[in-house]
């Protein structure tokens, strides 16, 4: 299931609110946790009914693994502790290995010539990549004894199974909710602006994201010689700002619902597009992912406090794993590597440059970024090569296909509703919104002006209102007959 | 108080659509209420094949989660309304954008590919021998065209025109195939080969291609959305017909012929057309069997009372138009039909009880009814028994043919009809065989253009030989 989806929105969500405090009532926080365990379980068959046995797989796998790690710690058997850690993260990974990567890497071993083993056809859990992450983060925490152990494994399923966070992330770390999973409190100003965030999210991703998104997909199908430099443009910035308000419309989302069942999460993005290095960049994009590999990658390989080679290896290797997190080709493979290049250049000598002019560094720092979208979305070498061509002019303005780029903006949904979503998207990349908030709550001392908050929640359910209809014409689909 | 408030509304209205889109449901499907149906389709998301592990549980599983999604979309109150509303206020605001991205676009197309000179439009053979029709001044009307939608094989238009003939302003919608220029041209090549071909395998029979014509065929589309028009297309596809093969088509050379003889709504072609498509294939027969008799139909409007709201009214989800719904009643001899229960696209009465039902207000007045679909069945055999011609047909129709079949079919003894839409599992067999089987001595190719011309489907010629 995913959350921009009207049976979600207005069954699966009450359902399980109605629930969830009904039974909390009653049994508090483990009979929550038991109905968010159940509800999630849910939530992931509702995809795919059969890869539920992957999240018990991994649920048990870690919850054992955590308490014999923790026993070892309390025997003070490091044999042991390393041992079950070992288990944890080869169950883990391999789980990885086989459902994500096994296709990838026999594509890439058949090239060979001569070689032409068969390529199984495995669907890719949903999520798989978020929770595999968040419960290695666990058994490598309670080894470091950064955490203690969960004894009970329902509210360990909860953790593993978290319906907000499963699918899009953010990866949420035990340690940020361990002590949430056994005692936690919900109040009605959490409720309330937990909701907020859930509506703003779903409107991110239903109003923007959604818009951005079928002008990028029409566009990609063509040929990037047909696109010319006006469809290539529009293309990827459509994606850029696509990518974005899905993936932070996503997080928004989750971190909405978790509040408002009494969970902190993180903040997982944090208005990347005004970032002016591509470091700065970093710290601002997928934030709970880059920290995740800093912490359990970069730093155990010794960071930055080894020789020179050494730093860039470690670099690089962290950016390789980046790449590849974000999806098994090699084009999301060479996509953290060039991050990885960049930020080596930055490290260098580009960072002293940047602090010579604001404005060139943004204007740089956004071209690298919306560059790396090329490399992410095209497939192939050559698709990249292609597609740059395409944006620097080797096609004419209008491309050189049978139907010219405007044309093509004309029938990729490039019109009014577009323009109004991509202005919207550029005034919310940045942190404009959030300034004035912020000055009018000063100017409340600490409460937006009452005139203010009145306005911010009719313009919230005002959005509410509008995904409702966007998500009722997306389903709109009348019988296809009628189309011959 | 703020957040009590917020709170309170908030869970106030998701609670609300949580119980009412259920219980309106059970309203609907209890007879109780009415509500609004658009033929919107809620499909399973995955079908487990049979045999494959827990395939039963899982259908069953896939099932239900239709049948949620199903609740929570059609039964949500006032659905049809929302995305009607939505989708006019999409269209009326995007209309200058797509005005200026529509005149900018036409002024930089190029139309590819070159086509060879248009034959002229005369009825004929594939005889390419025929003198130019020297080009006499036209009025040129005021009509612009607004590019509204696309879906997965078409692009949408409103085309607003005042017309020559009164000087009034009309309204209808274009549907125009989205496929490139080159690439249909590439398959009309493909399917004028593939036609020819099958022609001379089976010499002994009489061949008619009659495509049904679509605006986007026409010259006054070519002058309207230049980058749009299929013109060139489909006058090369009739130029390549091999001699020995008859074709005709319906003529659209003015906007008032696309207005009178096709629905301003609906893709299909209304009474006006289909009566002139009759016409123009029965004088083709004609040219082989002089004895025939054209007949003359009776055209029943049904006091103007039947408005109906076309596919692509359905398709935009935007019901600002509508057509009044009529239908030619031939005099036709006593004769049996032979339902085709594979294929059907709603119509269950005869044509008899159809009548009946219309002439006495008793039609389904329900937006999403198409009555050009509904009035009409699909038939699979019709057989004249008085008829002595020693002749037989086969047409191979779409939904383009129903309003035809027992009118066509009286001018012989026996008449199969197969139809190729891949909305629906094509049966197995091979046109050469059904020929050699039933006695055919004529086959008629009675289709919409596209699928004539460049198998658009990519189902136009499925099993032909």
């Amino acid at each position: 299931m995913v959350f921009a989806y009207l049976p979600f929105v207005f069954a699966f969500l009450p359902l399980f609110f109605l629930t969830y405090y009904a039974v909390g009532h009653f049994f508090g926080t483990k009979g929550k946790n038991v109905v968010l365990f159940l509800f999630s379980l849910v939530f992931y068959a509702w995809g795919e009914p059969i890869y539920i046995i992957l999240m018990f797989y991994s649920t048990i796998l870690d919850y054992v693994c955590g308490r014999m790690i923790e026993k070892g710690t309390e025997e003070g058997s490091v044999l042991k502790k390393r041992i079950f850690l070992t288990i944890s993260l080869i169950g883990n990974l391999g789980l990885l290995s086989i459902f994500k990567y096994l296709g990838m890497i026999l594509t890439s071993i058949n090239s060979i010539p001569g070689v032409a083993i068969p390529i199984p056809e495995i669907i890719m859990p949903i999520g798989i990549s978020f929770y595999t992450f968040q419960t290695m983060s666990y058994s490598i925490d309670v080894y470091r004894g950064k955490v203690k152990a969960q004894k009970n494994i329902i509210n360990f399923g909860a953790y593993v199974a978290m319906f907000p966070q499963l699918i899009a992330g953010p990866v949420v770390r035990y340690e940020t909710v361990a002590a949430e999973l056994n005692q936690r409190k919900e109040t009605l100003d959490d409720f309330a602006a937990g909701a907020r965030r859930f509506i703003i999210g779903l409107g991110k991703k239903t109003l923007i994201a959604n818009i951005m998104a079928q002008t990028a997909d029409a566009l990609f199908m063509h040929a990037p010689s047909s696109l010319g430099m006006l469809g290539s443009w529009v293309a990827i910035i459509a994606y850029t700002f696509q990518i974005f308000f899905d993936f932070s419309g996503y997080s928004d989302m989750a971190i909405g619902m978790g509040r408002m069942m009494g969970f902190h999460y993180l903040e997982n993005f944090n208005y990347p597009y005004i970032a002016r290095s591509v470091t700065d960049f970093w710290r601002r994009w997928h934030i709970s992912m880059s920290t995740f590999f800093r912490d359990y990658i970069y730093i155990p390989l010794g960071g930055s406090r080894v020789s020179k080679p050494r730093w860039l290896l470690n670099i690089f290797i962290v950016w390789f794993a980046t790449g590849l997190w974000h999806g098994a080709s090699w084009n999301f493979v060479i996509w953290g590597l060039y991050f990885g290049l960049l930020l080596v250049i930055e490290k260098v000598f580009l960072l002293k440059l940047f602090e010579h002019s604001k404005v060139f560094s943004h204007i740089l720092t956004l071209f690298f970024v919306v560059f790396g979208w090329v490399i992410f979305t095209q497939e192939s070498v050559g698709g990249i090569l292609e597609y740059t061509k395409a944006m620097f002019g080797a096609y004419g303005r209008f491309g050189t296909g049978d139907t010219n780029a405007v044309l093509l903006l004309q029938h990729s949904d490039v019109n009014t509703v577009f323009l109004i979503a991509l202005a919207a998207a550029v005034i919310f990349s940045t942190p404009i919104a959030k300034k004035i908030k912020e000055k009018l709550t000063q100017k409340g001392n600490g409460e937006l002006p009452t005139a203010a908050a009145v306005a911010y929640d009719v313009a919230v359910f005002a959005i509410l209102f509008l995904c409702t209809v966007q998500l009722a014409l997306g389903a709109y689909n009348p019988f296809i007959y009628f189309r011959f | 108080m703020r957040n009590k408030i917020f709170v309170g509304l908030f869970c106030a209205f998701i609670l609300l659509v949580m119980v009412s889109a259920p219980l309106n449901a059970a309203l609907t499907h209890a007879g109780i209420v009415k509500t609004a149906n658009v033929g919107n389709i809620i499909e399973v998301e995955k079908v487990y094949e049979e045999g494959s592990f827990g395939a039963p549980l899982f259908n069953a599983i896939e099932e239900g989660k239709r049948d949620v999604a199903d609740i929570y979309t059609n039964y949500i109150p006032f659905y049809v309304g929302i995305t009607s509303v939505a989708k006019s206020t999409e269209f009326a605001l995007n209309r200058p954008f797509a005005a200026y991205l529509l005149e900018k676009g036409n002024e930089l197309a190029v139309i590819a590919p070159p086509v060879e000179p248009d034959k002229p439009q005369d009825s004929g053979t594939g005889d390419t021998t025929a003198e130019p029709v020297p080009e006499e001044p036209k009025f040129t009307p005021v009509a612009k065209a607004e590019y509204l939608d696309d879906d997965v094989f078409y692009r949408y238009y409103k085309v607003s025109v005042q017309l020559e003939e009164n000087g009034e302003n009309e309204e209808f919608y274009a549907r125009v195939p989205g496929k490139s220029q080159s690439e249909l041209y590439d398959k009309m090549e493909i399917q004028a080969a593939k036609i020819n071909d099958f022609a001379s395998r089976v010499p002994e029979v009489n061949w008619y291609v009659f495509p049904v014509t679509c605006f986007e065929d026409s010259e006054v589309f070519k002058n309207l959305i230049p980058s749009e028009s299929k013109h060139n297309i489909f006058t090369s596809f009739l130029d390549r017909l091999d001699d020995g093969i008859q074709y005709d088509y319906v003529r659209i050379d003015s906007y008032e012929d696309k207005l009178n003889k096709y629905y301003r709504t609906d893709h299909h072609w209304n009474v006006n057309g289909y009566t002139e498509g009759y016409n123009r294939i029965a004088t083709m027969f004609k040219e082989n069997y002089p004895d025939l008799e054209i007949m003359e139909p009776e055209i029943h409007t049904f006091d103007n009372e039947v408005k109906m709201y076309g596919s692509i009214d359905l398709a935009l989800s935007d019901y600002s138009l509508y057509d009044i719904f009529a239908a030619a009643k031939f005099p036709l001899a006593s004769h049996t039909v032979t339902r085709d229960s594979a294929i059907s696209y709603g119509g269950t009465n005869t044509i008899e009880k159809s009548f009946f039902l219309y002439n006495n207000k008793l039609q389904n007045t329900e937006k999403s009814y198409n009555h050009y679909m509904q009035f009409y069945r699909i038939s699979k055999k019709v057989v004249y028994p008085e008829n002595n011609t020693g002749r037989n047909l086969l047409i191979i129709g779409d939904s383009y043919s129903p309003p035809l079949l027992e009118a066509l079919a009286s001018h012989f003894d026996n008449t199969y009809i197969r139809y190729v839409d891949n909305n629906f599992e094509m049966p197995e067999y091979k046109y050469e065989d059904l020929i050699s089987e039933y006695g055919i001595t004529d086959v008629l190719l009675l289709q919409i253009s596209s699928r004539v011309y460049c198998d658009y489907f990519d189902d136009s010629l499925l099993n032909l030989y």
